[in-house]
């Protein structure tokens, strides 16, 4: 009787396992690395707006507070693009024939708004408040980057689900004073942890608990 | 997706049809119905497979749509951010939304100045808080593609001023002949001050007409008034007091704009305290109202169905 498998038949079949299991193991890998890529996740992208607004030079340069101009980051839901009216306080004043700032000038005499390309933006199936975060003391360079020397801006962190969970996991090293919320260059005078510690103490933040699904997720 | 048959001579004897063209076998209205679905005049008679086959598909790949990237979406903020607004925040406002010509008491939900929920004001003795679903419905009229955005003239956008010089035109030929040949179409509406410029209109010019455009309506309740007290009158029930209720085909706990104020009624006089007897209900009707219907024949004591136009009088065994 002939025999049915020839004498290379072990090494084909053991090739052909290793092969298929490279093949899913790469393929998972490339998945999930192509999910937290700077292409999906708009990290590499900065996008045209209307005006060419440079936060290095009004947050950073001129050293304007973020809530001069994101006044609802407090108090609400949303930290708020600023009316057309906030642009002019300063831009009736300098600048005013500047060509750059010829939107604006439209914007207020055809009380039309500003058409402006959101950057930060988290999907609707994410249920997020800028005002509990600033509340309890995590600073807007966590999130945002340093926005103070972004010439055009873009999204410095990759929002994925991953993002917010290392922090809900453990914010403790986030935690700043309610004085250095919107401080870009704040680094913890002594060991991060140890501060943190204090402010989530003083705050009552409930461990564990911001990990469950529905915090965000309603 | 249906295809309208073209018609089997053959079967003439018992022709079954949906429309005077397709009984005529009007070649014209075929092709109108070929070119308004020309996917269906491609279908072969095994297309159902392959259509299955096609959506099945789509089916199993719509979730690889939730794994594209986040879109770049516009921001627009305000020109002149109101006062004490904060984005996100909803603020309340009590309004009304008409129906059927009849203010409805609401509180709105509002984003940013957007109407986004109405409910029923509970400081408002009508409703109490209660909503029904025309209050509920309301909110989506404010976002329907089809809503006017402005004055139209045979079809095509125009200007107020136009309208405007149009009509200061169109008043010239009407006060020769008193407005012969004026026609004027409105809505139900309750607004003494429509009231008011209507009156005037008339006066000015006494041969115009003015006709009522209603969905439904209650003409049939002014008809009984009329007949009753010599002119048309607003019926409203005082459920609450009343301790037998005779209705002669009359759908009084239905909809209409008393519809949440009616079923309050009628669900505390239902409630009532012992010392005085439960609401009696006797309905005669000449369709049987169905059981999940809130209102008269399913609800009531004693029913008796008979022929429209020939009410019965109610049985009370």
């Amino acid at each position: 009787m002939a025999q049915i498998f020839s004498p290379a038949a072990d090494t084909w079949m053991r090739l052909f396992l290793v092969g298929s299991l490279a093949i899913v193991a790469g393929g998972t890998v490339g998945v999930a690395g192509f999910a937290r890529s700077a292409y999906i996740t708009s990290t590499d992208f900065r996008p045209a707006q209307p005006v060419p607004f440079s936060h290095r030079h009004h947050a950073g340069e001129l050293g304007i507070d973020c809530r001069y101009c994101h006044s609802g980051v407090e108090a609400g839901p949303q930290a708020g693009l600023p009316p057309t009216e906030t642009c002019m306080t300063c831009h009736s004043q300098i600048w005013t024939n500047a060509s750059m700032l010829e939107p604006v000038r439209q914007s207020l005499v055809q009380n039309q708004p500003i058409e402006w390309t959101r950057v930060a933006k988290l999907p609707d199936y994410v249920f997020f408040r800028h005002d509990i975060h600033i509340a309890k003391g995590v600073g807007c360079v966590s999130c945002h980057g340093r926005i103070d020397e972004m010439a055009l801006t873009y999204r410095a962190k990759a929002f994925t689900m991953d993002f917010c969970l290392d922090c809900h996991r453990d914010p403790t090293p986030n935690l700043r004073p309610k004085d250095h919320i919107t401080d870009m260059a704040w680094k913890p005078p002594g060991e991060a942890r140890k501060e943190g510690e204090a402010i989530a103490a003083h705050e009552g933040i409930r461990f564990g608990e911001l990990t469950h699904c529905y915090v965000c997720h309603r | 997706m249906t295809r309208h048959p073209h018609i089997d001579e053959q079967r003439s004897a018992l022709r079954l049809w949906a429309g005077i063209e397709e009984l005529s076998n009007d070649a014209a209205f075929q092709a109108w119905v070929d070119a308004e679905y020309p996917a269906a005049a491609e279908f072969g008679p095994t297309a159902r497979r392959q259509f299955l086959k096609l959506m099945g598909a789509s089916f199993a790949l719509a979730g690889l749509a939730g794994c594209e990237k986040s879109p770049f979406v516009a921001a627009l903020p305000y020109v002149d951010q109101p006062e004490n607004e904060t984005i996100g925040v909803p603020r309340y406002y009590a309004t009304a939304v008409t129906f059927d010509g009849y203010a409805q008491p609401v509180i709105a939900t509002t984003y940013s100045g957007r109407p986004t929920k109405l409910d029923g004001n509970p400081d408002h003795p009508v409703t109490a808080g209660r909503s029904d679903v025309f209050m509920q419905a309301a909110v989506l009229g404010l976002y329907d593609p089809d809503r006017a955005q402005g004055p139209t003239r045979h079809g095509e956008p125009t200007t107020w001023m136009e309208v405007a010089a149009a009509i200061s035109t169109l008043r010239g030929d009407w006060g020769g002949d008193q407005g012969e040949g004026l026609r004027l179409l409105i809505g139900p509406t309750s607004s003494p001050t429509l009231q008011g410029q209507l009156d005037a209109l008339g006066k000015q010019f006494p041969k115009m007409r003015i006709h009522l455009h209603e969905a439904a309506g209650e003409a049939a309740r002014r008809a009984s008034t009329s007949a009753a007290y010599g002119q048309p009158l607003d019926l409203h029930y005082v459920l609450e007091q009343a301790d037998v209720v005779v209705s002669f085909d009359d759908d009084f706990l239905g909809p209409g704009p008393n519809q949440v104020r009616n079923a309050r009624d009628w669900a505390s006089s239902r409630r009532r305290s012992s010392e005085r007897p439960r609401i009696h209900l006797h309905v005669a009707e000449s369709v049987p109202s169905a059981p999940r219907a809130r209102g008269r024949g399913s609800t009531a004591g004693r029913r008796r169905n008979g022929r429209s136009g020939s009410a019965l009088p109610p049985s009370r065994r």
